[in-house]
């Protein structure tokens, strides 16, 4: 499973301590999620979701997510 | 700021084992030299416990008593090194932690049955000495007993950045 927990909470400013302190784990378990070393459950998954108020699609996704600078060279090409 | 006894022994166990008092134990390398130690100091224990037996010696018997407490201190900082995740009660263990106690006592299952069982049948089975019959359960005994425990020290990944 792929996520962006990682690219989330440096968008936020949060640390891996304070985000495992909301949704209630240790932080080695933020950032062994953030490596792909583990797959979290449905109930950790969406509290994370939840502290990003995000979806939790946009967070987690089974195929590899599109890199940011791909997404935004297709934004910058679809813009007047 | 340094602790008062009263006010460590006032922590819960899953915080005495988060103490950055630790931190010194928890890189993957120390980890392995205190699984090292401990196979080393079980191996001890067993080779002492047959020459108590073999040779009925009570200054052995003391020194037997005495790794005691070396035992206690090897397996606390083992048990720290891995944050208590083999012996902290399940409800203070988060999902990560679970998963990875359980996966390593369901691996450690057959091999520690299996290293029981063979030390004793060895034990039984060979024209060897009382003491080497005594001492091989007991070393295997020690190795067994902590399996788990040192599996985890030995595989769990390094911790990442806070």
């Amino acid at each position: 499973m792929f996520n962006r927990i990682a690219l989330l909470r440096a968008e936020r400013g949060v640390s891996r301590k304070e985000l495992a302190e909301h949704v209630g784990v240790n932080f080695q378990t933020i950032g062994y999620l953030e490596r792909g070393d583990y797959s979290p459950s449905l109930e950790l998954a969406l509290k994370i979701a939840r502290f990003f108020a995000v979806p939790v699609d946009v967070l987690f996704s089974l195929e590899p997510f599109e890199p940011l600078s791909a997404q935004l060279v297709r934004a910058d090409a679809a813009s007047p | 700021m340094a602790r008062t006894l009263r006010e460590t022994l006032s922590l819960s166990r899953r915080e005495v084992m988060n103490l950055p008092d630790f931190d010194w134990a928890r890189p993957r390398r120390a980890r392995r030299w205190l699984v090292a130690a401990y196979i080393l100091l079980s191996l001890t224990a067993g080779t002492v416990f047959g020459l108590v037996i073999g040779f009925k010696s009570l200054w052995l018997l003391a020194g037997f008593i005495l790794m005691m407490p070396v035992f206690f201190v090897v397996i606390g900082s083992l048990n720290a090194s891995i944050r208590g995740v083999a012996e902290i009660r399940t409800a203070e263990l988060d999902e990560w932690q679970r998963a990875k106690r359980d996966a390593m006592f369901r691996a450690c299952w057959w091999p520690g049955i299996i290293l029981l069982t063979g030390v004793a049948f060895v034990a039984a089975m060979t024209p060897a000495p009382v003491g080497v019959k005594a001492g091989l359960p007991m070393g295997g005994y020690f190795l067994a007993l902590c399996m788990p425990l040192c599996a985890l020290a030995w595989t769990l990944p390094e911790d990442p950045e806070p």
